[in-house]
């Protein structure tokens, strides 16, 4: 491990929960979005992430089960995904996206966001954001505390 | 005598002329290091001071990044390259104030 590991890994976590925090905030703007290029109402997007180095490292030939997960180097943005979940149907027949035959006549499909579930992603990215920065400032305390040895 | 190659100005970046007999050799580049693995101490040094060097530099170039075009970078990657450089020259500073306490230690040996 370098002597900069942890910042290093931290660091990829402060990106990553940023990154969580945008997409979120463009789920909340977009909550009333019925139209988009694709057709259709705006869909959630939700962010997919993952290990940077989840491989099993050759530890030792003594050992029976010598493949042993690493320490990792932290994490990375595995993709962007939509969210598959039904639109919310709202009846309003004078709105200009309002479906105009069929079963749903005079209903508008809205985006699949609910605005609470957005506001508890909100505060989960932030409390992630908070834990990582707080890790970082830990282990600037060690290494202060591992210069001071030698005083 | 010109002492910087005009060949290698980039921006603020001026390179050495190192065809000189006065410098490293008169092929003009820097012998390769040995196969031995055993490095000479002032080496180790060196490469030591050189990579908090890099740390500096990296710290800066973020923040003129930061300056220039804030949109391109994150807030706490800045932070964390400037808390990376700190830490960097703290260790250096220890370092050394450690390896001079020892000259003297052997200096006022009687």
């Amino acid at each position: 491990m370098g002597m900069f590991s942890v910042l290093n890994i931290s660091g990829s976590g402060l990106t990553a929960q940023r990154l969580r925090l945008d997409v979120i905030a463009n789920n909340i703007a977009n909550a009333t979005s019925t139209r988009t290029t694709e057709g259709g109402p705006f869909q959630r997007s939700r962010v997919v992430l993952r290990p940077i180095n989840d491989r099993l490292t050759f530890k030792s030939h003594l050992l029976p089960d010598a493949l042993e997960p690493g320490v990792g180097e932290g994490v990375r943005v595995l993709k962007i995904e939509k969210d598959e979940k039904p639109p919310r149907m709202v009846y309003d027949p004078t709105h200009p996206d309002a479906i105009k035959s069929g079963k749903w006549k005079g209903y508008v499909m809205y985006p699949n966001v609910n605005i609470v579930e957005e506001m508890v992603d909100m505060i989960s990215a932030n409390r992630s954001y908070e834990a990582n920065v707080t890790m970082i400032n830990s282990a600037r305390q060690m290494f202060e505390k591992a210069l001071s040895l030698g005083k | 005598m010109q002492i910087y190659s005009r060949l290698e100005v980039a921006g603020n970046q001026v390179g050495m002329v190192r065809t000189s007999k006065q410098h490293f050799d008169d092929r003009g580049r820097i012998t390769q290091a040995s196969d031995d693995p055993v490095a000479p101490f002032a080496q180790v040094l060196f490469s030591a001071v050189e990579n908090v060097n890099q740390l500096q530099q990296n710290a800066d170039e973020l923040e003129e990044k930061m300056a220039v075009s804030p949109e391109e970078v994150d807030v706490h990657e800045v932070m964390i390259a400037s808390e990376k450089a700190r830490l960097g020259i703290t260790f250096m500073k220890t370092i050394v104030e450690k390896a001079i306490r020892a000259y003297n230690d052997l200096v006022t040996m009687r």
